[in-house]
């Protein structure tokens, strides 16, 4: 098991998001987060990376207990994340971004391996490298908050909405890269609001609503139950 | 016509001790999103320290440049380890910053006055004057411009290749993004606190062999500054730099066509101007939030 979240309680300061939630994850799976607006959906991913306030339970992460990380760790555990809303650095470059996402990374050789590894995945990046992040478009914005993410090659990579604001095209194009990206041994867990599209692409999901596990199951099942029907396909 | 070109070499001169103290500002806003007026105290601690070093104790003012250097720094890792970390972790708003800003900038005079009085102090340097025709220019004005202009440059050339300049712009475009990448941005501020405080010993320095010293120089220092940084568009260093030479202009403009009572004032109206007609300065590269 590669992330595996015990009986989680957390919020934000006096509000309390998320009650006695548990996650198991094993490795080389996408797993998606699914459930209607303020689930908790994010605050799921916000605990793990030490964004939220954390007042049960445990995370533990490759057999390590990383519950009380700080949050500049975590990528050296291993853990990359796409936050919401494609936050890249506007100010600066695209190539400057990456090098951010690899600074850890202290062997120059490592880091330009890196680079080349996601200019690999997204050719348009290379193209525009030396362009200012706050310019380019909102598709390539993503695919560079992604391939940041990666420059550390992490073992889990979780992604909240990676959708959000794009085209259903760029969507598809963005799932179809972070199928590729699972094939090459990096687990995903993913928050998403566009479940449809989401159950497609993946192995597993999680139903939340009011900050519980209402039903987990694989994406057959999620597209079936009744519950689902009722929230979100009619 | 040598007036104007006067004014212009006076404004140059006032203008790059102005940078010194915009970008270190700068430097402090981008990472922590605190207008830290008390860096008007860590400037005079420095220049007071230098000026005790070697004025009043005759010692070597190599050694008092270290000394004030030391001073400046620890002063102002203090007042960010001390009082505004401890604020963020209860997680302070910014008007929670700004008053504890001006208590520290209170706070930091008095200690001033009490550890060296309110006798102002002079270093009576004897410095070999250029005259070309009717232009005026000091031995020491031109050090003075060389020393800002060097450092100006090391910092920029920091802020655009070095990891940390990029750790630093990247904690200034959204800290908690920059923590995900693994940047741990509690030290970030902590090295921006240092190096805006070593910027300020050297502006203090300076300032104490160009002109005098009086406790009440903190506020003005740390406002000019302030206006430096809102006119060139508060986070661009350069917008900073480019802000403080022109608070330098005016600010001579001022004295030679109103009188030296304007000294001060002006900088004000144009602080004024830029937050009522443009707020986010010149270059505009980030909003004022």
């Amino acid at each position: 098991m590669l992330l595996h979240i015990e009986n989680l309680s957390a919020g934000y300061g006096q509000l309390h998001v998320l009650e006695n939630i548990s996650i198991q994850i094993d490795v080389g799976e996408i797993v998606v987060l699914i459930g209607p607006n303020g689930a908790g959906k994010s605050t799921i991913l916000k605990s793990i990376f030490g964004l939220a306030n954390k007042t049960q339970g445990r995370i533990l992460f490759d057999a390590q207990d990383i519950t009380s990380l700080p949050t500049y760790t975590l990528i050296e555990h291993g853990v990359g994340f796409v936050p919401q809303g494609r936050l890249i650095f506007p100010t600066m470059t695209v190539q400057e971004n990456l090098e951010i996402g690899g600074y850890l990374i202290d062997h120059k050789e490592t880091l330009v391996e890196s680079l080349e590894y996601v200019f690999g995945l997204f050719p348009a990046l290379k193209e525009k490298k030396r362009e200012l992040a706050g310019n380019l478009s909102g598709g390539q914005q993503q695919q560079l908050a992604i391939g940041r993410a990666l420059m550390m090659r992490p073992k889990l990579l979780m992604l909240d909405e990676p959708s959000l604001g794009l085209s259903p095209k760029l969507t598809h194009e963005v799932f179809q890269i972070l199928q590729k990206i699972r094939e090459e041994g990096t687990t995903l867990l993913i928050v998403e609001q566009n479940v449809r599209l989401a159950l497609r692409y993946v192995d597993r999901g999680y139903l939340l609503s009011n900050g519980k596990i209402r039903f987990s199951g694989t994406s057959k099942e999620l597209s079936d139950e009744k519950i689902m029907h009722d929230s979100y396909l009619s | 016509m040598w007036i104007i070109a006067q004014i212009f070499i006076n404004a140059i001169i006032a203008g790059s001790v102005y940078a010194l103290v915009a970008s270190g500002l700068t430097f402090i806003y981008a990472t922590s999103r605190i207008f830290h007026l008390a860096h008007g105290v860590v400037i005079l601690f420095g220049a007071y320290i230098f000026h005790f070093v070697w004025i009043e104790q005759g010692l070597s003012p190599i050694l008092g440049v270290f000394l004030s250097i030391l001073g400046s720094v620890a002063v102002g890792l203090l007042m960010n380890e001390l009082i505004y970390e401890e604020q963020r972790k209860r997680h302070a708003k910014r008007l929670a910053y700004l008053i504890s800003t001006i208590a520290l900038l209170m706070l930091g005079t008095s200690s001033i006055i009490l550890i060296f009085n309110t006798s102002l102090k002079t270093f009576g340097i004897q410095t070999t004057v250029y005259r070309f025709d009717q232009l005026n220019i000091t031995l020491m004005q031109i050090i003075l411009i060389v020393i800002s202009c060097l450092l100006l440059i090391l910092l920029s050339a920091i802020v655009k290749y070095t990891k940390f300049g990029k750790a630093m712009r990247a904690t200034a475009d959204n800290d908690e993004v920059a923590s995900i990448m693994g940047i741990n941005t509690r030290q970030i501020r902590r090295l921006s606190f240092g190096i805006g405080s070593l910027l300020a010993s050297i502006a203090g320095i300076l300032i104490g062999l160009e002109f005098n010293l009086d406790p009440n120089m903190g506020v003005y220092l740390a406002l000019k500054g302030f206006t430096a940084m809102v006119i060139g568009g508060v986070g661009s260093i350069n917008g900073a730099i480019f802000g403080a030479f022109l608070v330098g202009l005016f600010e001579q403009i001022a004295v030679w066509y109103f009188g030296a009572g304007w000294k001060n004032s002006i900088t004000f109206v144009l602080l004024f101007f830029f937050l009522l007609l443009r707020p986010q300065g010149i270059f505009g590269l980030k909003r004022f939030r």
